[in-house]
């Protein structure tokens, strides 16, 4: 697999095990994007002109190709700067058309700030109050709380597909089913979702799902919203400008039909056909295939690390719900010389919080390390991060 | 950063100088980074010459760099503190001059090379200059 990735040929040393937070890109993306600066660019849905009309069609093609990944109507699909731009505009505009005071929101203790903070602010401006499902103490969620959580005043439910810290597949069917059942709206942050799973929103059942590009092997700068028509519909726009509006007045303006409504201005152009060639890689891969290579890797550095390293707390333990994320504190080492040490011997490793304090809170600590293994790490890439983390202990503890 | 300056850096973190907690203080500045849970604490006594201490815990960068800065303000009078405040800003700012000599300079201007990091490496100065402000 690395082969299809440029960077690797790059940095023919990197081990890369970062990728929850960022996905390296294979050549089909990049060569996208190349060929349509040098081939397409013009901008879309306004030229009247050859040029245009090619940019415009490569554009709408890739949103076809999304909707039909996602099994979605095509005006479902709304682009976006990314998942976190996604929870905001579903949180405004969904917020403006759905909250009332008194209303509540519920979210999880595992979920990313993005899915937090925009929801924070909604609450505020319609009075209404957020509330959190907790963990059980095997760090999955507790549909037990969740169930007495889930009531007639909740309006809008939204969590993570898959947590970005623990890599732990949230049961959304269940959440999305208990949600149903009262009514609420229900919003999946698939961030860490796409990347790893088949989407499939309709079999799902949710009102809104959300992914980032950049996360999926695509371009940063792009993202997809996916909405129930019928909500979209009755939602009031995000942002004016070009592109949305039907018609503009001194007087006022009328909106443009979805999913222009939702799309000001002049979009991601190559960041959208980038999208769309990523789709295709997912495509042409066997996600399932995948997944079960990363837990493979997860697996071998969680007994790796219980065989030799009794100062490192694992975060979570593996599980068929779970795509292979190992989060861990170790008891001497700060997470920053960790990934310091890693990142001497050529291995990218994330420290810190993960944009999810309260997750920290939750797990008792304030910052962890993390390896997210994806499809072009291997065996070996483990093997030589477990000997950094000795390197690690030898210059730190000895 | 060389071999050399890692190795001081590493000492310093291992056995960090003038910590803990000073009696007699007359001012102190806590100060946090939220992204990974460091926290320093610097203690001084204000008077002709200061005296200082400092608690925390965090990375090796951030503890090592209190230390160093304890090295270098340990004794010395407030108008003295306030050259080195100075001169620690203008080192992080712009690098070393050529003709440094002091190791302790060398080793701080090292970490310029993890500019992510800096917010770990400044937060022991930033307790500095909080003190320098009530150091009549």
């Amino acid at each position: 697999m690395k082969a299809l990735f440029p960077i690797f040929s790059a940095h023919p040393e990197l081990v890369y095990l970062d990728s929850n937070a960022t996905s390296q890109k294979p050549e089909i993306v990049i060569e996208a994007i190349n060929r349509y600066y040098r081939t397409q660019n013009a901008n879309v849905h306004r030229g009247i002109y050859q040029l245009s009309e090619d940019a415009t069609r490569a554009f709408e093609e890739a949103r076809i190709n999304i909707a039909q990944y996602l099994n979605a109507e095509t005006r479902e699909i709304i682009f976006t700067r990314g998942t976190t731009e996604a929870v905001n505009l579903v949180a405004q505009c969904g917020g403006a058309a759905f909250l009332r005071p008194g209303d509540e929101i519920l979210l999880t203790v595992a979920e990313h700030h993005s899915n937090i903070v925009p929801w924070q602010i909604v609450a505020e401006r319609h009075g209404a109050k957020v509330k959190f499902i907790p963990l059980n103490s095997d760090r999955r969620l507790d549909l037990d709380a969740a169930r007495s959580l889930i009531t007639e005043k909740t309006r809008f439910v939204s969590l993570g597909h898959v947590s970005n810290v623990l890599g732990v597949i949230h049961p959304i069917r269940e959440i999305i089913k208990m949600a149903r059942g009262v009514g609420a709206l229900t919003m999946i942050d698939g961030a860490q979702g796409v990347p790893h799973l088949r989407v499939d929103v309709k079999e799902l059942d949710c009102d809104f799902y959300a992914f980032s590009g950049h996360k999926c092997f695509g371009p940063t700068g792009i993202g997809v919203l996916y909405g129930k028509k019928a909500l979209l519909q009755v939602m009031p726009p995000y942002q004016g400008g070009g592109d949305m509006i039907e018609r503009v007045t001194l007087e006022g303006s009328t909106w443009n039909e979805l999913p222009s409504k939702f799309e000001a201005g002049t979009p991601h152009m190559e960041g959208v056909i980038g999208l769309g060639a990523a789709i295709e890689f997912l495509k042409s891969i066997d996600l399932e295939k995948i997944l079960e290579h990363d837990q493979t890797l997860g697996r071998q550095l969680v007994h790796a690390i219980k065989e030799e390293f009794p100062k490192v707390k694992i975060m979570v333990e593996p599980g068929p719900d779970w795509v292979g994320t190992v989060t861990f504190a170790h008891e001497s080492i700060h997470p920053h010389d960790l990934a310091a040490v890693c990142d001497g011997e050529g291995i990218a490793i994330r420290a810190g919080h993960h944009c999810a304090q309260p997750l920290m809170e939750v797990l008792g600590v304030t910052a962890t390390a993390r390896v997210s293994p994806s499809l072009y790490n291997d065996a070996d890439d483990m093997n030589r991060f477990i000997k950094a983390l000795r390197k690690a202990e030898q210059l730190f503890l000895g | 950063m060389t071999e050399e300056w890692k190795a001081l850096i590493l000492d310093h973190y291992k056995n960090p100088r003038a910590y803990g907690e000073l009696e007699d203080f007359t001012a102190a500045s806590e100060q946090h980074n939220r992204t990974c849970g460091d926290h320093v604490k610097v203690y001084a006594q204000q008077g002709v010459l200061g005296r200082f201490g400092f608690i925390g815990a965090g990375c090796s960068l951030c503890l090592a760099s209190a230390s160093l800065m304890m090295e270098l303000v340990q004794d010395k009078t407030k108008a003295e503190v306030s050259v080195i405040a100075d001169e620690f800003r203008q080192i992080w700012e712009n690098g070393l001059a050529d003709d440094e000599s002091r190791d302790a300079w060398k080793a701080l201007a090292g970490l310029r090379a993890y500019p992510v990091r800096s917010r770990c490496v400044k937060l022991a100065w930033q307790a500095l200059d909080e003190i320098l402000l009530s150091w009549v």
